[in-house]
């Protein structure tokens, strides 16, 4: 059967011009803009069951009417000049943005647009409720997550969905906003992405790393690219596993200096701040760190910032991991509730953790401190698995099986790397074995069968064989 | 009389009894006045309409007031809708029936309006056939001298590439229907073309 279609064989002129007329023409494309439009005079159903043509067309004489004196009496009340009062009594009278909530399943994959001028408000899933500004794209996939494509849109999700684990969370470029309740505005610009959050916590997480902020905290990721430089990247990818969950220093979240970038003091710190980066990207860790420690003197985002970044300096690259926790530690101390929190407790818990030798004097009691303190700090982390396993780590380490168990547990049924599955897995396994549990001999099969090559297959294998598993 | 189109004699599939019983008590909600209810099936069925409306080159305000007054009457028949076809079928029908009674009273009017119009500009220059932007605006013209059911029927499958099957269903005609009206608008389009070029 021939593929050729309608006038693809055409010889004059005229025939051919139409085939490509048609080729060209262009498909249809499905308008949001009109759909929110026509719904806008259908939504009502009984008025509409009501209501004939012609009483839809007196309705909308009466409308534009109304409309028109609207609006003239909004221009009469601007040329009058009016207070801030006068105004807000203006706004508040006026119908505010139409409240739609999204049809996950018919929403799939569509992108919501608001034009200029035009404000949108969609109800999610999750009990979330997003305020898109003018000139906004949000998409929305099948589980109904938001993405924000461009513009603003402010958020803001009932407390009592973010306990589920399920969690309410915001795409933006490479980044997901993770809220741990509360409202807060995205917004994304040509140049930079920031989180604004008026009330309550939220993560900002790329890829590995996190940046927790909460009320009145703003974060810009601006100087987060500038962070990662060449040797950074470097130390990213010579990083080496440790006992500890891996810390994502080397793409460490930098903060920048907001609302204030105008002044002299604020362009000097940005100047001494490049420096510094440029200092470490060119391994002189001295110099960096000497920069930083100046600017650990100052005040607000850039000293919080060189105050987290000095740990990351004698860690990283002078490899004194005791300075580095001191480094931290004096970060936490001087900023308890600082954006960089999260990011400086799990480093603290990763350089513990890897400072901790088999049998050491205090049996890893501080990383064991450090690593519960987190557990209970950030109960909706996403690294709680990773911390949940050192704990687990620490208990077995410890003779501890009972309460390694409920860790290992723990780490188990929460979202973490397949190593630290991996350890897990066979710590959970070993535990039952040295309790006896008559599961311990399920438990070590099943590692050896799932995980052949795993870390601790020799272990597995060797316990299977003792004669004294139950 | 039976009406044998459009009822759907394969056997059972369960998965499909599902989607028509959801149909049925979302019908049934709206009738009763849910508002969500309405929302989710004006939402689910809005694209379709505006395709169809589209097709038949009722564009911009015009599109807004045709698929409104689409929209108020699926809603005021709701009522009898009876399930023996899928709701997106029973809607279709409907919205092909009154969108094409549109673009009839559309094309006599402007037909009246070009009777008596002084520059009766809409003659087809011999260069349209030059540049894209030509051939797709002349085009658009061409395809406004086509009766409504043809032109939907070569729309549908020319430009919108759907095969013939899916344009009886939308047209709510038989499939050989379709064909005879696709055969003659490519008559009449090609005459047209044709005798502007010349």
């Amino acid at each position: 059967m021939s593929d050729l279609r309608w006038l693809d064989d055409a010889e004059d002129p005229a025939r051919q011009a139409l085939r490509r007329g048609l080729d060209e023409s262009e498909r249809f494309a499905h308008s949001e803009l009109r759909q929110r439009r026509v719904w806008a005079r259908v939504s009502d159903p009984a008025r509409t069951f009501r209501d004939t043509r012609r009483a839809f067309i007196r309705g909308a004489l009466v409308a534009s009417a109304l409309t028109a004196g609207a609006v003239v009496i909004v221009q009469r009340v601007q040329q009058d000049g009016p207070t801030t009062t006068q105004v807000a009594h203006v706004e508040s009278k006026t119908s505010g943005p139409e409240v739609v909530p999204l049809d996950v399943a018919a929403a799939a994959g569509t992108v919501v647009e608001t034009q200029p001028g035009e404000r949108l408000v969609r109800l999610l899933p999750r009990g979330a409720r997003a305020e898109l500004s003018p000139r906004t794209a949000m998409a929305v996939d099948g589980e109904g997550r938001p993405e924000l494509r461009r513009g603003e849109i402010r958020f803001s999700v009932a407390k009592n969905e973010i306990k589920t684990n399920d969690r309410f969370s915001v795409r933006v470029a490479s980044y997901r906003v993770v809220v741990a309740g509360a409202r807060f505005v995205v917004k994304a610009q040509a140049q930079a992405i920031t989180v604004a959050v008026e009330d309550g916590v939220a993560e900002i997480w790329n890829g590995s790393h996190v940046v927790r902020i909460g009320s009145g905290e703003t974060w810009s990721s601006e100087a987060d690219q500038d962070t990662v430089g060449a040797e950074t990247r470097g130390a990213a990818k010579a990083g080496a596993r440790t006992g500890a969950p891996r810390a994502s220093r080397d793409h460490a979240p930098a903060l920048a200096p907001t609302a204030a970038g105008s002044s002299e003091e604020d362009l000097r710190d940005r100047e001494d701040l490049a420096a510094a980066r440029a200092a470490r990207a060119a391994s002189d860790p001295r110099r960096a760190l000497a920069l930083y420690e100046q600017l650990a003197t100052h005040s607000g985002p850039t000293a919080e910032n060189a105050m987290y970044e000095i740990g990351g300096i004698y860690h990283d690259q002078l490899k004194q991991p005791a300075k580095a926790i001191a480094a931290w530690d004096r970060y936490r101390a001087r900023f308890p509730r600082g954006l960089l929190r999260a990011e400086a407790d799990l480093s603290v818990i990763d350089t513990l953790a890897s400072l901790d030798a088999p049998g050491s004097s205090d049996g890893g009691l501080r990383t064991l401190n450090e690593a519960l303190a987190f557990l209970k700090r950030y109960p909706h982390s996403e690294r709680r698995g990773e911390v949940a396993r050192v704990a687990g780590d620490i208990y077995r380490g410890r003779k501890d099986c009972r309460a390694a168990l409920d860790f290992y547990r723990a780490a188990l049924n929460a979202k973490i790397a397949s190593e630290d599955a991996d350890d897990a897995s066979f710590g959970q396994a070993a535990c039952l074995y040295e309790l006896r549990d008559e599961g311990a001999t399920a438990a070590l099969r099943a590692y050896v069968s799932e995980r052949p090559r795993g870390r601790h297959a020799r272990d597995a294998a060797r316990l299977l064989g003792d004669k004294g598993t139950p | 009389m039976v009406k044998l189109e459009g009822i759907d004699t394969t056997p059972a599939d369960p998965s499909r009894s599902g989607v028509e019983a959801r149909e049925r008590e979302m019908v049934r909600r709206c009738v009763e006045g849910d508002t969500s209810a309405w929302r989710s099936l004006y939402d689910r069925h809005f694209p379709d309409v505006e395709r169809l409306v589209s097709s038949l080159g009722i564009v911009d305000s015009e599109a807004d007031d045709i698929c409104q007054e689409i929209f108020v009457i699926i809603y005021r028949n709701l009522a009898r809708f009876r399930g023996e076809a899928r709701l997106s079928t029973w809607i279709y029908r409907l919205a092909t029936r009154e969108a094409i009674r549109y673009a009839r009273r559309r094309r006599l009017t402007r037909g009246l309006a070009d009777l008596f119009a002084r520059d009766r500009g809409r003659e087809l220059p011999s260069d349209w056939s030059e540049s894209e932007a030509g051939r797709r605006h002349y085009l658009r013209q061409l395809l406004e001298r086509l009766p409504p059911e043809r032109r939907l029927a070569l729309v549908l499958y020319e430009i919108e590439g759907l095969p013939v099957s899916e344009i009886a269903r939308i047209s709510d005609c038989a499939e050989n229907t379709v064909w005879t009206r696709l055969h003659r608008a490519r008559t009449e389009l090609e005459k047209i073309a044709r005798e502007a070029i010349q």
